[in-house]
């Protein structure tokens, strides 16, 4: 444990390159403009068009939306659950995603004989991709805003909050997944279509009071429910303390997820080269 | 002189032999078919549940319809339909050359478009799964389908020929442009435009004219009215006729397209270049 801290500055430095070379190499890819255009255009802003068409041409079934979601903002409220979908579910990949670069490119095992934890490295690579992907959330959601001119009732500090644990969160999910990315090639695959699947239940374009009993507290489960939940509070309601719960929440999530996580990675990790499945693409 | 216009029996025997190849590389992946089944379940779902939310009173006043499941569930397949055309054939053309396989495809002797069809028919095979998944959950939905009319079957098959021509002149300019990223982005407008997951009404006036310069809003909003009873956007005539004419043009013009650039591509040391 002393000689982790001792080389603490080092291992920060590490983290702090690796994730600057990860952002460097996302942001001056030519295709990055486009990428988050495309997301808009295919993502964000249909649904909430479709929330539009559900609501009738003179939003006669807002007053239907707001029995059970709480508010009549029902734009705001889906356009919060949309975005949030789209970056939290590419965040939680971005870990898998970062090994599978690496062993695409055949540089995983260089990589892996560095002196810096493995997982520091992947998390970090991650992290710089991760940062990527938020930026495209922002600008999906400032697209929207002007789009659809919907109001907001900002808690800066329930904001931020949300934000930061959001992404911890999810980078720890992310860290979770990538132990068995590592050790069975196929669950990369897999993880994205439960990740996916999963996202039903924590409430897109709609409240999660409509699903049945047993679905909302599975979901109440899962990181994204919370992030959802605390940035509609922080957004929508304007509601600082049910902001903080969330962040409250979501900390622990990341917490708990990331020890499990980083263990679970040293065991299959180890498995995998066992089985002489490291670099195997 | 390379022939354009293929005999009919080399050219199917083309168009299995890159089919199997697809299958072999792609489609025996198990994991891949749940992976699909699943998605279909996460993009329908949501969709269930934001009606629970709304009610469908509302879906129908805009012009949807009261089918609101059944109404995206085919915009999203259709849509995909279109997609997979659209981008089938430039990420086969890309994927042979950066595996190094292109120069070799291409000194067959049928011609050069008909294995990329064979290719993108794989794809449509894909979308025949999807679709007996999603008329299942249109049946259940809506407890049968509403309003089924033969007349679907002409619209389907004039947009499917219609895609697959635009995806034909799409894969040609991708030989060019390697790393060509405008087909994601004009897919992205046409779900956007075409109302795959909303009727049009509900766009800006200021925009909702591209949606009407566009002939895949005429293909799903027909494939709609055959299938689900939706009120077209024009009449249904019209709509097939914008439908015949895209195929005609789609068809002749991709394949036109695809060979000169082709040959543009060919001549300019392009094919089985990677970079």
């Amino acid at each position: 444990m002393s000689d982790l801290w001792r080389r603490a500055p080092a291992h920060v430095a590490a983290f702090v390159a690796v994730a600057a070379k990860a952002w460097r190499m996302q942001w001056r890819e030519g295709w990055f403009w486009q990428v988050g255009v495309i997301a808009a255009l295919t993502l964000t802003v249909p649904v909430l068009l479709s929330a539009r068409a559900l609501a009738g041409p003179d939003e006669q079934q807002a007053a239907r939306f707001a029995a059970v979601a709480g508010t009549d903002n029902y734009l705001a409220f889906a356009a919060i659950g949309i975005v949030v979908f789209t970056w939290v579910l590419t965040t939680m990949q971005s870990v898998s995603i970062a090994l599978a670069t690496e062993r695409r490119l055949g540089t995983l095992g260089v990589a892996w004989a560095s002196l810096a934890p493995r997982m520091l490295l992947l998390a970090a690579d991650a992290a710089g991709r991760a940062l990527a992907q938020a930026w495209f959330g922002v600008v999906s959601f400032a697209t929207l805003l002007v789009l659809f001119r919907f109001e907001l009732s900002v808690a800066p500090l329930g904001l931020i909050l949300v934000l930061v644990t959001g992404f911890m969160a999810s980078l720890a999910v992310g860290v979770v997944l990538v132990g068995f990315v590592i050790r069975y090639r196929d669950a990369g695959m897999l993880a994205a279509t439960l990740l996916m699947a999963s996202a039903s239940l924590a409430g897109i374009a709609y409240p999660i009071s409509v699903l049945p009993e047993w679905a909302q507290v599975v979901g109440h489960a899962l990181p994204l429910t919370w992030i959802a939940r605390g940035l509609r509070a922080a957004l929508v309601f304007g509601n600082a303390p049910e902001a903080f719960l969330a962040a409250g929440v979501l900390l622990g999530m990341t917490v708990v997820l990331g020890i499990v996580g980083w263990r679970l990675f040293g065991r299959l990790e180890r498995a995998a080269r066992r089985h002489g499945v490291l670099e195997a693409f | 002189m390379r022939r354009t216009i293929p005999g009919l029996t080399p050219a199917l025997a083309a168009v299995w032999a890159s089919f199997l190849s697809e299958w072999q590389e792609v489609g025996r992946q198990k994991l891949r078919w749940v992976a699909v089944l699943v998605n279909i379940a996460a993009v329908l779902l949501p969709v269930l549940l934001a009606q629970l939310a709304f009610g469908s009173e509302g879906f129908a006043a805009s012009g949807g319809g009261e089918h609101v499941v059944a109404f995206i569930a085919l915009g999203w397949l259709a849509m995909q339909v279109a997609h997979q055309t659209l981008l089938g054939a430039q990420g086969f053309l890309r994927h042979a050359n950066e595996t190094g396989v292109l120069p070799h495809l291409w000194t067959t002797r049928v011609a050069r478009w008909v294995p990329v069809v064979g290719i993108t028919l794989f794809e449509l095979v894909q979308m025949l799964v999807w679709t007996g998944v999603i008329l299942a959950v249109v049946l259940i939905s809506v407890g049968g389908l509403p309003a089924v009319s033969l007349l679907s079957i002409p619209a389907i098959v004039l947009s499917l020929i219609g895609f697959f021509g635009i995806g034909l002149a799409m894969g040609g300019a991708g030989m060019l442009l390697r790393q060509w990223r405008a087909p994601a982005l004009v897919n992205g407008i046409l779900f956007l435009m075409a109302g795959s997951a909303f009727p049009i009404g509900v766009l800006p006036a200021e925009i909702r004219w591209l949606s009407y310069g566009l002939p895949h809003t005429y293909a799903l909003d027909a494939m709609r009215h055959t299938l689900l009873g939706t009120p077209t956007l024009i009449p249904f005539w019209a709509e097939l006729l914008i439908l015949a004419l895209t195929a005609v043009i789609g068809a002749v013009g991709g394949i036109a397209v695809f060979n000169r650039l082709d040959r543009y591509a060919a001549r300019h040391g392009l094919v089985g270049l990677y970079t």
